[in-house]
């Protein structure tokens, strides 16, 4: 699925500067391909996060166009817009989102139950999910029962169940241990690659950037400040700004 | 013990009633509650300020106006029927059950608006976010994700609305009693009134089971709210609005139109009536200032009355504010120092605490007033500090749940530094637990000194001749059918509640 993002800007109406409202994204233009794994790095504050929720539907941009696969999923001159449950985007919260009411095969059965599979293949499915992310035998649990890293992997298993095209990620990595980073890294690396989806990661973490992704954008209070590889991103920094990020400075 | 039939019926009517309101004030909150917290409708922060007005109101202001407008006889909206189409006869009629249910429904409303707003306030938003990622619809979201985690909250406001409705005396008064529909409250009333020291315990024995039953809920409602998950989001995200598109203005037309309905017309109507001299036909010559005179200058009772109410109030809301000083101090010196002593003692404040506010203000007036009878050395009857007394009782939970959390965020160190610094106990209590805890110690102070203003449900039973407050004196003009003038007091009481309302807002805010 491709994702082709085209003079967005975002601002909100309660802050405003000496020149009007400040954008948080300023008319961006991005475009990922297919099957690739795409990183957005930068600071806190410089519209990450937002910039993933308007791609997920969660928050509307003000001005701009967005498409999937050449379909418009937002254009702000047609006031186009595909509410969230529509797009059959997957998405892992920084917070992971597991709903505490639900044991971890309800959770990941959700959007199948959603969709009105029968019951035997949402059997199937959960369960050969739970088994790719290593949560076989954990199915009846609660998610106040498992540890950061399981309650993890149920979002991962959730997100990835309903087959989407692309798969969003905000932060994941940020309230795991380093030695849970590293595995979580290659396994995501691993899943991504197994189902061939497009994935976006939002980090303020280089090490996760560099490992992960095939392309990374560096952002800056809305402002693209480098498009690259990894290797070119680290090798001829666009920027100061770049440069010390990529050093973890 | 055979129970006669009256008393059958009033215990009927009492369920019948509290049945019919929780299911009214319920189905009405949530849907409010979630257009107004989760979709994009139009002037939603207003709304949401008018429709929680009528929890600062005793709701017989609302059976006031609705008597004003829903009489048989001359109520304003038969006659305005009558006058426009020429219809005979009254087409609508507030008198019966399903009045005091759909008054009580209204005025109770805010209690479970109040409590599941707050819940969808407080909710994670990427709990519901995952949801819609998942696949659902914000309808479906709200079914599956959001409702299940606020089962325990709705099912504790609608035990709150239970018991405010069983124990709710003056709009079954007014309501129910002129056609002989009596509840609980009432019938007790009317034992009273007899007299007789028989009629008394008679009415304590019967009080003694209510209570009973409303202890009985409110310990339901304590295991409802202890198993609250931590589902407060420490995110900085708000959750996302449903776009209502279509929908947007017919859904914001229909919810104005239905709160302008059950708020704003009875409450204008009550506040044009104060200014109707003659009953009978609407036309704009029946209007003038006459009763607002006769109220302010003439009626005997007036001016004894505001000062009764004015100075148990504020008693009231005195002691409260000090004990709840006093007890909070006294927990958070039994958590933070670890005595364990003091932190029973203050869990049993708590617990009593609990307990008197769930007790039906009938039943704890019974109860003071069967104490002053066998013990007649310290008896209060007959004096306005009896119903001081009885307020202090019944809103003392007010006082500690507003001051006990606020105290709770007050850090060791800084009493430990007033300490080093010299600070005997008086000092550190002057100079630093009360300025630190001002916010609180106000907000307390004015959610007291509400309700104890307009308080009907005790006074009736406690006060003297010449210790009338304003509510018993509303309501001896509403029985004696001087309702023009109980309008005027119905009003001066609506504008100085809406007044403290404001005020209160203002100080409690978060700066």
């Amino acid at each position: 699925m491709s994702l082709k993002i085209e003079k967005l800007s975002k601002w909100f109406a309660e802050s405003t500067g000496p020149q009007g409202p400040k954008r948080v994204l300023n008319a961006l233009d991005l475009e990922f391909k297919a099957g690739q794994f795409y990183g957005l790095l930068g600071p806190s504050g410089c519209g990450k996060t937002t910039l993933l929720r308007i791609v997920a539907g969660l928050d509307r941009a003000n001005e701009g166009k967005l498409s999937l696969d050449g379909q418009a999923f937002f254009d702000a001159a047609s006031s186009a817009f595909t509410p969230p449950e529509q797009r059959n985007i997957g998405m892992v919260f920084q917070n992971y989102a597991v709903w505490p009411h639900m044991t971890v095969f309800e959770n990941v059965a959700f959007p199948l139950r959603i969709r009105k599979r029968p019951e035997d293949e949402i059997r199937r499915d959960v369960n050969a999910m739970l088994e790719t992310v290593q949560l076989g035998g954990l199915a009846e649990r609660r998610p106040h029962q498992l540890s950061g890293g399981q309650q993890q992997r149920v979002a991962l298993a959730r997100a990835l169940v309903q087959r989407p095209k692309l798969l969003l990620l905000d932060e994941p990595l940020s309230n795991l241990d380093a030695h849970l980073r590293d595995i979580m890294r290659k396994e995501l690396r691993e899943l991504q690659r197994k189902f061939e989806l497009t994935a976006i990661i939002v980090t303020h973490d280089w090490d996760d950037a560099s490992r992960l992704c095939d392309r990374v954008v560096v952002l800056r209070d809305g402002h693209i400040e480098q498009d690259d590889s990894p290797a070119a991103v680290f090798e001829r920094p666009a920027s100061e700004f770049v440069r010390r990020i990529t050093r973890q400075i | 013990m055979a129970i006669s039939e009256f008393w059958q019926d009033a215990i009927w009517n009492t369920a019948v009633v509290a049945l019919g309101v929780t299911a009214l004030a319920g189905l009405l909150a949530v849907p409010y509650a979630w257009l107004l917290e989760r979709t994009n409708l139009p002037g939603r922060r207003a709304l949401a300020a008018m429709l929680t007005f009528p929890y600062v109101l005793p709701s017989y202001l609302l059976a006031i106006a609705w008597i004003v407008l829903a009489n048989p006889a001359v109520g304003w909206l038969n006659l305005l029927a009558k006058q426009l189409f020429g219809f005979e006869g009254a087409w609508i009629d507030i008198y019966g059950l399903a009045g005091i249910v759909f008054i009580e429904g209204t005025a109770l409303f805010p209690i479970v608006f109040v409590s599941f707003r707050a819940g969808l306030q407080r909710l994670d938003p990427s709990l519901e976010d995952a949801a819609r990622m998942s696949g659902a619809g914000p309808l479906t979201v709200f079914w599956r994700v959001t409702a299940p985690l606020l089962k325990n909250t709705y099912l504790a406001a609608l035990i709150a609305v239970l018991l405010a409705s069983i124990a709710s005396f003056g709009v079954p008064a007014m309501i129910g009693a002129p056609g002989r529909r009596y509840v609980l409250t009432t019938a007790l009333y009317s034992l009273v009134k007899q007299g007789s020291e028989d009629a008394l315990f008679l009415a304590f024995e019967i009080s003694a089971a209510l209570a009973i039953f409303a202890v009985l809920f409110v310990v339901l409602s304590q295991v409802l709210t202890r198993r609250k998950a931590a589902l407060v989001g420490g995110v900085t995200s708000r959750a996302s609005l449903t776009e209502l598109g279509a929908y947007r203005w017919p859904a914001a037309c229909f919810c104005w139109g239905l709160a302008a309905l059950l708020i704003a017309l009875p409450l204008g109507a009550l506040v044009l009536s104060s200014f109707q001299v003659t009953p009978g036909a609407l036309s704009l010559e029946t209007f003038g200032l006459t009763k607002w005179v006769y109220v302010l200058t003439e009626l005997p009772g007036f001016g004894s009355a505001v000062w009764v109410s004015l100075e148990t109030a504020a008693l009231a809301a005195l002691l409260v504010v000090g004990l709840s000083l006093a007890i909070a101090i006294v927990a958070w010196t039994g958590h933070y120092g670890r005595r364990r002593r003091w932190r029973s003692l203050a869990r049993v404040a708590d617990g009593l605490a609990s307990l008197a506010y769930s007790t039906p203000g009938t039943v704890l007036a019974l109860v003071l007033i069967l104490f002053w009878t066998a013990v007649p050395t310290l008896s209060l009857a007959n004096t306005s500090f009896a119903l001081v007394v009885a307020f202090v009782v019944k809103y003392m939970l007010l006082g500690l749940k507003t001051v006990e959390p606020a105290a709770f965020l007050v850090h060791p160190s800084l009493i430990e530094a007033a300490k080093l610094s010299g600070a005997g106990p008086f000092a550190t209590l002057w100079r630093i637990w009360i300025p630190l805890l001002r916010p609180a110690l106000l907000g307390a102070g004015l959610l007291v000194f509400m309700p104890c203003l307009s308080e009907l449900t005790m006074s009736i039973l406690l006060h003297g001749p010449g210790t009338e407050n304003l509510g018993v004196l509303l309501f001896q003009l509403q029985e004696y059918a001087d309702r023009a003038s109980a309008a005027v007091i119905g009003t001066i009481l609506l504008l100085t509640l809406f007044a403290f309302n404001f005020v209160a807002g203002r100080i409690t805010r978060e700066p």
